[in-house]
């Protein structure tokens, strides 16, 4: 071959392999979701199915367990079951980190339809996420040990206290806890350690997951809670599931009104 | 401690029935032998003789299997023994130089001086530069080794042996690993040395070194000593066809 | 068509040239930049993250870095030593230390030390010296036992004549093994070493389990922090950025260390 025909055949072979493959790219955006069995348009991830994400474990809220099928149970399963049920649908649920949940990546990225991690519903929030009404108002709470002479938060300057990354609790404690030497850890799983290790002398978090452990050790109390007019919301990729929304929504209303969500509700929270 | 009392009225170097095994290999199959303070023993032999190994345990390098090696009376085998001290004694002069890489040559010399000798700073460089007068190499106290060939670099571990004031020197083929042109230097050290009185135990190649300087000429064949007198004697007429044949195949 | 083989090489060569420039042209055209332009290169966060990420995340994490190195090195030759020794019980320490910390994972050796040696001795970790302390002595452990074996390895490189020679001189072995042996062996050992102190680096992206005051939060954590502040992912890119600033020179600096070490021999 002379090699003006070897230079045309390469750039031939250039242009027919960028062609072809950019023709595959049409389907690259992850919104092009599937349409359901009975022809109503969530955008669901997987047609049938409310693929729900949440960072587990955190119990009471979710953690493993339960006889729901899908391996996991708590508060926010068993809320997001009822309303998979009321808009017939089956319930799938996926454990993902907090981090990445919170800041809507997950959502965009399509792992799942809704978030639920007894996440608050916030204004820096909203940017990425799209929330459900609300289905829990959030309750923060002083744990400490029960010899150690703290009342309130006030009496933690000095102290080392523990926190949650990421969490309205830590942001209660960087506003009201003066003086107090914040240690930041990654979730419940290393402050209760923390804790019975003495790394820290006091935890404010959310008051479900303090009232657990104080129901099960009792060298340890509460001692203050905190109402944060803050609340719990299901988050939703933001703009991207309107309908879904709108539908969980509406099935939350019929929850509350049949009283079921109350049931569920004291299922977790009210002491035994 | 028994290492104080040096007897001065027994050889510096004692041999009694000296065994060495290696696993199911006896390189030394009962070595007797005495070398007196003065002389110079030159130790010649086919390799695999074990003639080497005869050497490194005179300063425990090997560890006998059987049989004693007495230094100055001093029965180094002995497990009590103080062996850095009685080292001190003995100065050892390895084929491949062995100098320190990451020191300067006056470094080479002063760190054993500093560390076993507990001579200051000034006292020991002071020694070291005298030493190296000697062997000629006060000219480079400053170079790394590396910068040396290597009759120079010999004649510096020769000089570093020295400044430990040893009462004998240990030479293992001071000079096989040399150029044929650089040998002549280290033996024209080892020379001097020797006219000076030092009490000598060479294992080399070097027949012309052997008959002109030594005082004693050993042949080892087999892990044994089949033959050893005077060098010229030896050289001249030897006795065993395993020392004819050896000689016939050197000289 | 009958090609000649340089022929046959050059169309080769153009077809993988095709192959490649496709692919990132389909990257290129498929990714969805207006989604992640504001979720990943927020401008107006980049800023908000300076000085900060740099001042405590950055500079933190270099801190770590030194001390778990430096803590590492230390143990680390000890343990090499003892693995080297005459005794058999040090020897079996030091072959129980290492393969331990070598085979756990960093994470849980950190929460180990943090949490479960003040609980089961009984002494309130923050007697012990704190999350911080705690964490680094965590990291430190396992930095030693990945050192020890590269510095055994660089100390027995060392020629046997050499300490002949110092024990001839009348060295005690003590001697010999401080003056003689470790200066050589280190000279051997420092590109391996280097590569370690890069892999400290990322390591101390683990201490985080150990919990964080805020001035002591490293690089991953202080991003991670930011990022769920802010409800945005560029705090993690620009950490990402500035790990590789740090760590492909360095990386860099290790393979000229080891072209030298080799024209050196």
């Amino acid at each position: 071959m002379e090699r003006r025909s070897k230079i045309a055949y390469g750039l031939a072979l250039v242009a027919a392999a960028t062609l072809a493959l950019a023709g595959c790219s049409g389907g690259g955006t992850p919104d092009a979701g599937a349409t359901t069995a009975a022809g109503n348009d969530y955008g669901l991830v997987e047609a049938g199915t409310l693929t729900v994400c949440s960072d587990i474990p955190y119990p009471p809220f979710e953690f493993e367990g339960g006889d729901n099928g899908t391996g996991y149970t708590g508060f926010d399963i068993d809320m997001l079951g009822a309303v998979a049920k009321k808009l017939d649908l089956k319930l799938s649920v996926q454990d993902v980190g907090f981090d990445a949940l919170q800041s809507g990546t997950t959502l965009q990225s399509g792992t799942c339809d809704v978030g639920a991690s007894a996440m608050t519903i916030t204004e820096d929030r909203k940017k990425n996420l799209d929330f459900s009404d609300p289905y829990y108002d959030s309750l923060q709470s002083l744990l400490v040990k029960t010899d150690s002479g703290i009342k309130d938060i006030n009496g933690l300057s000095g102290k080392n206290v523990g926190v949650q990354q990421g969490t309205t609790g830590e942001n209660y404690a960087k506003e009201h806890a003066k003086g107090a030497n914040l240690v930041q850890y990654p979730s419940d799983g290393e402050l209760w350690p923390a804790m019975q290790a003495g790394q820290i002398d006091a935890i404010l978090q959310d008051q479900p997951v303090n009232f657990e452990h104080e129901k099960a050790d009792k060298s340890y109390k509460i001692v203050e809670t905190y109402k944060t007019n803050e609340s719990y919301g299901f988050a939703f990729a933001k703009g991207q599931k309107d309908a879904l929304l709108k539908a969980v929504n509406g099935a939350l209303k019929d929850l509350k009104d049949s009283g079921e969500s109350k049931k569920i509700y004291d299922t977790y929270f009210t002491a035994k | 401690m028994s290492t104080d009392l040096i007897n001065l009225n027994a050889p510096a170097i004692d041999v009694r029935g000296l065994v060495k095994t290696y696993g199911d290999n006896e390189v030394l199959k009962g070595i007797d032998l005495s070398v007196h303070p003065g002389e110079v023993v030159c130790v010649i032999g086919p390799s695999g003789s074990g003639k080497s190994t005869l050497l490194r345990s005179v300063n425990l390098l090997e560890r006998p299997t059987g049989g004693e090696v007495l230094i100055e009376g001093i029965d180094i085998t002995d497990p009590d023994v103080d062996i850095d001290r009685v080292r001190t004694r003995i100065g050892m002069v390895f084929q491949s130089f062995n100098l320190f890489p990451h020191m300067s040559v006056l470094g080479n010399l002063t760190i054993a001086q500093r560390q076993v000798k507990k001579r200051g700073k000034a006292e020991s460089e002071k020694v070291a530069k005298a030493m190296l007068e000697r062997v000629g190499m006060a000219h480079k106290a400053d170079a790394y080794p590396a910068q040396l060939s290597g009759g120079q670099q010999q004649r510096v571990a020769i000089a570093r042996a020295l400044c430990m004031n040893p009462d004998m020197m240990l030479f293992d083929e001071p000079t096989s690993a040399l150029d044929p042109e650089l040998v002549g230097e280290v033996l024209q050290v080892m020379r001097t040395l020797a006219d000076e009185g030092m009490t000598m135990m060479v294992v080399t190649h070097e027949m012309g070194f052997a008959r002109e300087v030594g005082s004693r000429l050993i042949f080892m064949d087999g892990g044994h000593i089949l033959e050893e007198g005077d060098p010229r004697e030896v050289l001249a007429n030897p006795q065993h066809q395993r020392t004819k044949d050896f000689l016939a195949r050197v000289l | 068509m009958a090609l000649r083989r340089t022929q046959k090489q050059r169309l080769y060569r153009y077809a993988v040239y095709a192959v490649l420039i496709a692919i990132v042209v389909w990257i290129v055209v498929s990714t969805n930049w207006a989604k992640i332009g504001p979720l990943f290169f927020n401008p107006a966060i980049a800023a908000k993250m300076l000085p900060a990420i740099i001042t405590t995340g950055l500079v933190n994490t270099i801190w770590f870095t030194a001390v778990a190195f430096a803590g590492g090195l230390v143990l680390g030759v000890l343990l090499a030593l003892l693995k080297m020794s005459s005794i058999g019980p040090f020897r079996w320490i030091a072959t129980a230390w290492i393969e331990l910390f070598r085979g756990l994972p960093a994470v849980l050796t950190i929460f180990a030390i943090a949490f479960i040696v003040p609980i089961a001795s009984g002494v309130p970790g923050q007697k012990l010296g704190g999350p911080v302390v705690l964490g680094l002595i965590g990291l430190i452990l396992v930095a030693s036992a990945y050192m020890a074996e590269t510095i055994r390895a660089g100390l027995q490189a060392v020629p046997k004549g050499q300490t002949e020679a110092a024990r001839s001189l009348g060295m005690s072995p003590m001697k010999t093994t401080f003056w003689i042996v470790v200066p050589q062996g280190f000279r051997i050992i420092i590109p391996p070493l280097t590569n370690e102190f890069v892999l400290l680096l990322k390591d101390t992206s683990l201490l985080f389990i150990a919990g964080a005051f805020i001035w002591s939060k490293e690089l991953t954590t202080f991003a991670r922090d930011a990022t769920t502040q802010n409800s945005n992912a560029t705090p993690l890119i620009m950490a990402a950025i500035l790990y590789l600033i740090v760590t492909i020179p360095l990386t860099r600096f290790t393979a000229w260390l080891e072209r030298r070490m080799a024209r050196e021999r």
